[in-house]
């Protein structure tokens, strides 16, 4: 599953390793211009889909978790936290809290409709534009330097709630 | 995001995301995408404005019906 997330994926690990990385493991601290993103020459192809016969999965990097069920992400912790969290769609926001540094968190905490649009899709799931709605929502904390480790970690956790309910279309939604 | 994007599309199910940083997302190619000049940390829209999020949401979900990859789409929402 990995082969064309990033095509040049050796490459940019070597650069990770011997700069950023190294400069993390010898000073405790971070040197950004020590960081590249990944840039892909290629693209991915897939076929389209009816969206309104589609069962929809919501991703989100906004850290979000439920406090009742599941500990927060580890924010603090400058090489990332790779793991994921689940939760109902049908969790009231005001369950949920958010364990995420990097972003400032004002707007989602005023209406977590800005990065969680829940209520959005349900509507558009009564309104027979979206076919239905997991009924599990995957949320990460998108502060994730280490590309390996989200192809290695990340991806294979999501992939599984994927297949555990029978999805046909991911929305992503970053923070 | 845009390499989990990449990866659960190769793996044969569709995905769409959106973004306000363009510069990542044009150097990840993700299948689709829509680009806006929102805010780090209201992907979607401003708190309470149901009518800018949901014009994201649709532009975004609209996509999925669409043969990837599908050039990145600029929304003029800021």
């Amino acid at each position: 599953m990995s082969k064309l997330t990033s095509d040049n994926l050796e490459s940019w690990t070597e650069h990770f390793q011997k700069g950023w990385l190294k400069n993390f493991v010898d000073t405790k601290s971070i040197d950004w211009k020590l960081y590249k993103y990944v840039r892909n020459e290629q693209t991915v192809a897939g076929k389209g889909l009816d969206l309104s016969k589609a069962r929809l999965l919501l991703v989100s990097s906004s850290g979000a978790y439920l406090p009742s069920k599941d500990k927060p992400f580890h924010a603090a912790n400058l090489l990332g936290d790779y793991t994921i969290r689940t939760f109902p769609a049908s969790t009231p926001f005001s369950e949920l809290e958010y364990a995420h540094d990097h972003y400032d968190q004002t707007a989602v905490r005023k209406d977590a409709q800005v990065l969680l649009p829940l209520n959005h899709l349900r509507d558009l799931v009564d309104k027979k534009v979206i076919g239905s709605l997991s009924e599990t929502v995957v949320s990460f904390m998108g502060y994730q330097p280490w590309v390996g480790r989200v192809i290695k970690k990340t991806l294979p956790a999501i992939h599984k709630i994927v297949q555990e309910e029978a999805i046909d279309a991911v929305l992503l939604v970053p923070s | 995001m845009g390499l989990i994007a990449r990866a659960l599309e190769e793996a044969g199910i569709r995905t769409t995301l959106t973004s306000w940083n363009a510069g990542i997302i044009r150097g990840i190619k993700p299948p689709r995408a829509t680009i806006t000049a929102l805010q780090r940390g209201m992907t979607l829209g401003h708190p309470h404005d149901e009518a800018q999020q949901k014009r994201v949401l649709m532009e975004t979900l609209k996509l999925l019906e669409l043969d990837a990859p599908v050039d990145l789409v600029r929304l003029n929402e800021k």
